[in-house]
Order: structure tokens, then sequence, then C-alpha cells
């Protein structure tokens, strides 16, 4: 029996359950209000909200935008080999925001008292859409360590290496 | 379920279509459409000179009064009510432009709407529709929306919307609704309108899951009354002796109300009881006070001044006299609602009452005290009222009379009850932590199980991302997450062997 999706389950329930989100409840209206921005105002501003993180909050974030980065690139990858194979356009294989969908409201919890209400899923949507795709460079940074999630030893160069929050 | 997805659904594709993609939806529209949509006042005033109706529906059905209301333009609704635009017109999907504006969040758009007679049930079933999903709810436009209704008078057309719509609802939607009233109390309209509502509460059967020991008693209100008259002696003697004013415990209280109350009942049997009943109330409500000062009971100030306004204003009195003889009847009937069984444990001891409701909860001194101011006024009122229809004073009269503070207990119970809070997680779990105490714990900057769940995910890279197009199995999801609970890892550190596969996949999952 394939057991891995409900290990993956168990993670978007993990994520879930936190009481404060991975991007914590202070940042939320100040994400949904940059989504509305433009990009590149957006993406600083972003990293600079990912810089001020806490340190649990930065590494954990970090760990699991690598692995999605991971499973984006390589469903690009798959929907590439099938559609040489089959020769239909990539977008039938690869749903382009689907991941992002996914884990959107599980990084971003829907803020329980905020002016923002109603449909703001879009606008999580577009904030971690970014930082996966965009900020991947700095998420990927060798000078804050840790690639490997289980070694501990990254775990505490990440320590060392993080800017004082 | 446990896919990311299976939150709860997001709104129905927006109708922002109008405003935000002009140049391929508005070309369908008419003109007068497209002058409010692109905010234009001059052109909508000519084209409605010119004879354009108002009134004119677009391929959705929408008039420019719903252009309005998505785009928050108030000037323009203000122009377009004026050419008498209907205001009850409703669209394809069956929303009138109170609702959409009510959806779009606009306060001042639906306040405007709402004073140029638009249609209530738009605002209770606005109310019924999103009071559940509390990242969907703005309380602040709820709560405007109903202060406003409130000003208006019209409270009692929306309780009997919001209570017809309310039958046969889980009870935690109620909760949900009766825990936004809760909120609104600092107006004292909304003290008002929340307090009635609490009152027709009890007129609704509740159905009820778990059923109470003390059944028995409150199918025969006879055996009530003979039950807890002694009770009241012995109260009257304990509070003549006792004069401590603020004594925290419920039960002294009650002495100071028994006793405050007893020479108003005694002293005025005739009909023109009114100032009597308002003498006591105040006693009662100066005593109070006291006990609150000392006590430390959760109430607010505000509250209790409200509530005290309240109950001198004689309009209200009436109300209570007819939803009293209403309760006093219903609360002899047979069947056992959740109220009752509340009320009647109450009855034996305080703490039987705290251990049904919330166990260790402050809320119910509050919700002790918060009855208590009622009590004692309704309690005169109602003899007052039994007078008139009998002329003499029995048993079954002080059993009414019982059963009615009772009521009154069970209101105001539901009126200052908390929505109810999941409790706190004990030490030591992963799940419902946060982050940072997980970090403090683990000395991990990333949790345990995020990392473990990566590299079981990542482990063989072959079908990585059709992991995340395969649904889990929701039991397995729970029989994992009990695992990780009972602090077990799921991945061996350092090495490719995963754990799970053997020993969950094994047990007949």
């Amino acid at each position: 029996m394939e057991h891995r999706p409900a290990v993956l389950g168990v993670l978007k329930q993990f994520l879930r359950e936190l009481p404060d989100s991975l991007l914590p409840y202070d940042y939320h209206d100040v994400l949904m209000e940059l989504a509305q921005e433009a990009k590149s105002i957006c993406l600083q501003q972003v990293k600079a909200i990912i810089y001020a993180l806490p340190l649990s909050h930065y590494a954990t974030l970090r760990v699991i935008m690598l692995h999605l980065k991971k499973v984006s690139d390589h469903r690009r990858q798959a929907a590439e080999g099938k559609s040489r194979y089959r020769s239909v356009p990539d977008t039938v294989y690869l749903p382009s925001k689907e991941i992002e969908e996914m884990f959107a409201p599980l990084l971003i919890h829907p803020a329980k008292t905020t002016r923002w209400t109603g449909t703001n899923s879009a606008s999580r949507i577009v904030i971690v859409d970014l930082i996966l795709n965009e900020c991947a460079e700095f998420l990927l940074d060798e000078e804050h360590g840790l690639n490997v999630p289980n070694d501990p030893q990254n775990a505490t160069r990440l320590s060392l290496g993080f800017p004082k929050v | 379920m446990d896919d990311g997805d299976s939150r709860p659904p997001t709104r129905p594709a927006s109708p922002s279509v109008f405003v935000e993609e002009p140049q391929s939806l508005l070309q369908i529209l008419s003109p007068l459409h497209r002058a409010t949509a692109e905010d234009d006042i001059r052109r909508v005033m000519e084209l409605l000179a010119a004879g354009a109706d108002v009134n004119e529906k677009a391929t959705d059905g929408r008039t420019p009064l719903h252009v309005c209301a998505q785009a928050n333009n108030t000037v323009m609704a203000e122009v377009l009510l004026y050419k008498s635009a209907s205001i009850e017109v409703v669209d394809h999907t069956g929303k009138d432009p109170l609702r959409i504006a009510l959806d779009t969040g606009s306060t001042e758009m639906a306040c405007l709407l709402l004073s140029r007679g638009g249609p209530l049930d738009a605002l209770s079933g606005f109310i019924v529709d999103t009071v559940q999903q509390e990242h969907r709810l703005d309380k602040r436009l709820v709560l405007r929306c109903l202060d406003f209704v409130a000003k208006e008078g019209k409270e009692d057309e929306l309780l009997e919307l919001l209570s017809t719509s309310m039958q046969g609802a889980p009870v935690s939607l109620e909760n949900a609704l009766m825990g936004i009233l809760r909120d609104a109390e600092s107006s004292h309209n909304m003290v008002r309108l929340a307090k009635s509502l609490a009152d027709r509460k009890v007129k609704i059967p509740v159905a009820s899951s778990e059923q109470p020991k003390e059944i028995g008693h409150e199918s025969d209100p006879d055996v009530q009354a003979t039950h807890t008259q002694p009770d009241i002696r012995s109260l009257e003697e304990a509070g003549e002796s006792e004069l401590v004013q603020g004594s925290e415990t419920p039960t002294k209280r009650e002495e100071n109300y028994t006793r405050s109350l007893e020479p108003s009942l005694a002293e005025t049997p005739d009909n023109d009881a009114s100032l009597g009943i308002a003498h006591s109330g105040e006693s009662v409500q100066s005593t109070l006070m006291g006990a609150k000062s000392d006590g430390g009971s959760q109430i607010l100030p505000e509250r209790w001044a409200q509530t005290k306004n309240f109950g001198y204003r004689i309009d209200d009195l009436g109300d209570n006299v007819a939803q009293h003889e209403f309760v006093s009847l219903s609360s002899s009937r047979t069947e056992p609602s959740e109220v009752e069984s509340v009320v009647y444990d109450t009855q034996a001891t305080s703490e039987s009452r705290s251990r049904i409701i919330k166990p260790d909860s402050d809320a119910l001194i509050s919700v002790k005290a918060a009855s208590a101011d009622t009590v004692p006024f309704d309690t005169s009122l109602h003899k007052q009222f039994s007078w008139e229809i009998t002329g003499s004073e029995d048993v079954t009269s002080a059993s009414t009379i019982e059963q009615r503070a009772d009521s009154q207990q069970a209101t105001d119970l539901y009126f200052a009850a908390p929505p109810s809070s999941p409790p706190p997680p004990p030490a030591g779990h992963v799940f419902c932590v946060p982050l940072q105490d997980l970090y403090n714990r683990q000395q991990l900057p990333v949790p345990q199980i995020v990392v473990d769940c990566i590299s079981i995910l990542e482990h063989s890279a072959n079908d990585l991302s059709g992991i995340y197009q395969s649904p889990p199995e929701p039991r397995l999801v729970e029989r994992l997450k009990e695992f990780v609970e009972a602090g077990e890892l799921l991945s061996k550190p350092h090495s490719d062997q995963i754990l799970i596969s053997f020993r969950f996949t094994t047990n007949g999952i």
C-alpha cells in the first residue's frame, strides 16, 4: 500500500494545526496588501519579511519550500517527458498553480480577525507562488546552510548563519 | 478529509468582472451599466434623463444598483436610488444589491441600502451563511449592520427572520450567532437585540444530545415546587443573618437577592407594583455591584449599567410578561431540552452546574451574576402578573416563579456563555504547538515531523509529483498522527530506511 500520500497528509495536518501559521498572523495583512502590489515591490518586501521571521519559522519555511521546489521541478520534467511522448501541450500535465494552491492556506492561515475578508485565497496563492518561484535563490543560498533536511549539523549551521531577529 | 484544498470553498466566481475587466465584458452591458461601472455620474444622469430604464438587467440579471454595490460606489447608488431604482431586485443567483454589498464587505454601502429599505432577509441570510466560517466572517461589518438595524427599530423583524432560519440549524451555528451578538454588547441597542434573541431561543426546543438525570423533576411542576420551596425559606433565613455583601460564592449572592426581593414582594401585593419592582431591582443592582467589585467576575461595568437601564424600560416590561408566560408554559411541557437540563441541575449545587456546562470556567460566575440581576426583577414581575390572573398566591405560582427564574437563568446563560474554545493542548505533543515551543523542546529549528515527512516523501524521486495527486487515506493519516503524537519517529535519521513502511502498512489499515 502506498503510504506516502498519508505522510503528506500528516505534514499538511501539522502545518494546518499550527497555532500561528508559518508566515505569522502579524504579517498576514501586510502580505495580503503586498499581493496587490507590483511584483518587484512585493518581492522585495516579502524577502524582508522572510528574513525577519523567527528562526524556527524561517527554517521550517525554507525546508518546505525547498521540497516544494523539488516537487514542481520534478513535475515539470515529467510533464515535458509526457508531452514529448504524447505530443500534447504541457499545460495538460502541469496545472500550473496546483502546489501553490494546496500549500497557500497552510503556510498563510486565514486570519481570524482581519479586515481582509472573503476571497483572499488568491492573494495567498500569489504570495506563496512568489516565495516558491522567485525567492528560490536565497532559499537555496549556501551561506545559510541546510540543504539536507535531516542533517542536524546543517541545521545548527543554519542557526549560526541566521540574521538576528 | 485531509487535503489542502478541502478548506471551506471560496466564494463562487467573483462578479467583480464588471469593474476589473471593462473591455471584455462591458460590451454586452447596457450603456447605463457601463456608465455606472465607470463611475461616470454625468453620463448616468444623461442616460436616465434620456429615458434609460434604471432597473435594466444585464445578461446575468444585475441592475446598475448591483454594479454599484459590487464596486462600493455609494455616491452612484444614491443617484440611482434617487431615480427610484428598485432595491429588492435579484440577479440570476438570487442576490439583491444588499447581499452583494455584504458579500463584498462594504459597510457604508450595506448601511445605505439598509436605510433605504433594503430587505432584511438578505442580511439575515448573509449572517446565517457566514457566521460559522470564521475566516470569512467580517464581524465588524455584521455588528455595524446589526447596530444599524437596531437603530432603525427593525430588530424584531430581523429576529423573526433569523429565528426562522435558525430553526433546525445545528447548535454550533446558534452558538456562533450568539457569540456574535455577545460581542455586540457595547451598544445599548444591541444588548436588547441579543437578549431578545436569547429569549427566543428558549422557545425553540433545542435537541439535546445528552439526557439529564433530572428529567423526572421537570416533567412535574408540583414536584419541583415542593422541592424548591424549602430551599427558598432556608435561603431567606440565612440571608437574615448574613449581612456580608461582597461574598463571592453564588449561594451567598442568592441570599442577598432573596433578602432584597422579599420586602418588596411582601409590601406591594397590589397591582401598582411597578414602583416596588423598580425599587427592588435597584437595591439588588446595588448589592450586586458591591458583590461584583469585591468578587472579580468578568462582567463589564457598562454591561451592568445597560442591563439596569434596560430593566426599567416600560415597553420592555410588557414584552417580559408576555414571553414570561410563554416560557413557563413551555417549561412545564414534558419534552426535555438542553436548556432545562442545565437549569435544573443548577438547583442542586453550583458545582454540578459548572461540571455540565464548562469546567473551571470563570464565565460561569459571570453567567450566574448576569442572570441574577434580572431574576428578582422578573420574579416580582411575574408575581404581579399572576396576581392579576389568579388573585392569590399559592404553591403552583411559586413553582412557576421558580421556573421562570430558572428560564431566565438559562437565557442569560446562553447570552453570556462564550463560544466553545479548544482546550489547550497538553505538553509534549507535536500538533497544535507553536513552532517556537517545538524548537525549544527539540533543539532543532525544523520540527522533527517536518524533516521526517519530507525525507520520506523525497525518498524515491520517481513519483514525487504523483504523491501530490493521489488523495491520502484519512484513517491512515489519523493513525500516523497518533503515532507521531506518541513521540515516535517516522523515519530513522540519516538512513534511507523508512520505519513507517513496515510498522504501518502491515497493520491492517
